[in-house]
C-alpha cells in the first residue's frame, strides 16, 4: 500500500509539474508575442516619419520658404537656366507668397 | 481551433509565428492576422491545460 501511495503522490507531482511548467510557456509565449508584434509596428513608424521629413524638405513649397524663387517663362514652363532668357523678355516670378510679373534687363556674363 | 489540432500542433504553430516574428518576416498587411492567430492558439493551448488540469485533480481525488 504504502509503495503504491508512493508512486500514486510521484505521479501527480510529475503531472502537475508538467501542467505548471506549460502555464508557465505560455504565459511567456503570451508576453513575447506581445513585444514582438510592436517592433515592427516600430520601425514602420520611423520610416514613416523619415519619408515625411524627406517628402517635406522636396515640395517646393517648402523650397520656397527658405527665400528661393521660381522664375517661369511666357509659356508657364520653369526656367532653369539665365541662358533660357533673353533681354526683354517677360518672366513670373513666384514667390512664397505671390508672383510677380518681371522683365529681364539686362543679362550679367558669368 | 478544430477538435482534431492537438497542443503540440498549437505549441509549434506558435513557435512558427514567434519565430516569424521574430524574423521579421511578415508583411505589415499580415501581421494583424498573424498576432490574432498567436493569440488564438494561447487561448486554446490554456484551455486544454485547465481541463487537463481538471481531469487529473478528479483522477487523484485532490
Amino acid at each position: 500500500h504504502l509503495l503504491v501511495e508512493k508512486i500514486r503522490q510521484q505521479i501527480e507531482n510529475d503531472t502537475f509539474q508538467q501542467l505548471n511548467q506549460e502555464k508557465t510557456n505560455l504565459d511567456f509565449y503570451q508576453k513575447q508575442v506581445q513585444l514582438l508584434a510592436q517592433l515592427p509596428i516600430k520601425t514602420a513608424r520611423q520610416n514613416l516619419q523619415h519619408l515625411s521629413a524627406q517628402l517635406k524638405l522636396l515640395d517646393p513649397k517648402h523650397i520656397l520658404e527658405r527665400g528661393y524663387a521660381l522664375v517661369q517663362n511666357k509659356n508657364q514652363a520653369t526656367v532653369q537656366k539665365a541662358a533660357e532668357l533673353k533681354e526683354g523678355e517677360q518672366v513670373k516670378i513666384i514667390f512664397q507668397d505671390g508672383a510677380i510679373q518681371a522683365k529681364i534687363n539686362l543679362k550679367e556674363n558669368e | 481551433m478544430s477538435k482534431q489540432s492537438t497542443y503540440d500542433d498549437a505549441i509549434k504553430e506558435l513557435h512558427a509565428i514567434m519565430e516569424q516574428l521574430q524574423n521579421n518576416e511578415i508583411p505589415m498587411d499580415e501581421l494583424a492576422a498573424k498576432v490574432k492567430r498567436a493569440a488564438a492558439l494561447i487561448k486554446y493551448c490554456q484551455e486544454k491545460l485547465r481541463t487537463t488540469e481538471e481531469d487529473i485533480q478528479t483522477l487523484f481525488g485532490a
